[in-house]
């Protein structure tokens, strides 16, 4: 990659990152928190997700 | 029926107007996955070059960032979004030549379209049938991506492979988490708005499909 497509990309996605920081510092400061059943509830799925993909990866090995 | 009885309460009057906002969004997101998909697909055919492809990519963020929100509520809004999908779309081209030119490589991509479709069901169907809450993983989620962002620019520049992977794995991990999060925005009432409902899950599965198609070309031993 050229060094300038190097730097643009790094500015976008360093603005991108400055875009999301308020609505971030918003959601943790003002935002529900979730119990301990509630990221249980968010484990099981995300599980199922890391399986899923461990599956793929071993699909495209063979 | 009387005249009372099609009364609508106001929680029944919220249940429709949320299946509205459901119903809508994925038939909105079909129809700019066909769309981005042919974009790409014209992309690849014409031989566009990875500049091209990044003024693009641009261009879909301008347009998410300053019109979107000023049409988001009027018919231009979804000219705007077909413009959003578009522009991404075309901007895959390159990268998915890149992958398609390896041997195996239009096994990878088909596998990784395939996986992204099934994850999204998954996900999206698990926040739809528990209708749980999930707002409380937005803190989580943002706090995430913006480290993910800082690791993705200092990467750019430091090229390490081992954490472009680390990279991609975290990214696969919370776009799973936001598509559960945007599922249940839309579910519970949180996001009203349609066009804005189907942008978010279209950037949820182009970022899945992207970081997944890395992961799997990685493992695979061909990139």
């Amino acid at each position: 990659m050229d060094l300038w497509m190097k730097i643009a990309l790094a500015a976008v996605l360093g603005f991108m990152a400055i875009r999301l920081w308020p609505a971030a510092t918003h959601m943790l400061k003002h935002g529900p928190k979730g119990t301990a059943d509630d990221w249980r509830a968010v484990l099981l799925p995300i599980a199922a997700a890391v399986g899923f993909v461990i599956l793929l990866i071993f699909m495209v090995r063979n | 029926m009387s005249t009372f009885d099609r009364v609508l309460t106001p929680s029944q009057g919220a249940v429709i107007a949320t299946n509205k906002v459901i119903r809508n969004t994925y038939m909105l997101l079909s129809v700019t996955l066909i769309f981005s998909a042919i974009m790409a697909g014209v992309s690849i055919a014409v031989g566009l070059s990875s500049g091209a492809a990044m003024i693009a990519s641009l261009g879909a963020i301008g347009l998410l960032w300053l019109v979107l929100p000023r049409t988001e509520n009027s018919a231009a809004g979804l000219a705007v979004v077909f413009g959003i999908t578009g522009l991404l779309g075309l901007g895959l081209g390159p990268m998915l030549s890149h992958y398609m030119a390896i041997p195996g490589g239009g096994k990878l991509v088909a596998t990784a379209l395939g996986g992204t479709g099934v994850m999204f069901l998954g996900l999206s169907g698990y926040a739809l049938t528990t209708k749980r809450d999930f707002s409380f993983m937005g803190g989580f989620l943002f706090v995430g991506l913006i480290v993910a962002l800082a690791a993705m620019v200092a990467n750019i520049f430091m090229e390490i492979p081992a954490l472009s992977l680390a990279i991609s794995a975290v990214v696969v991990l919370l776009m799973s988490g936001m598509i559960l999060f945007d599922t249940s925005r839309i579910i519970n009432g949180g996001e009203t708005n349609y066009l804005r409902a189907t942008v978010s899950l279209y950037l949820d599965l182009y970022n899945l499909f992207i970081h997944l198609l890395h992961l799997l070309s990685a493992f695979s031993g061909r990139d």
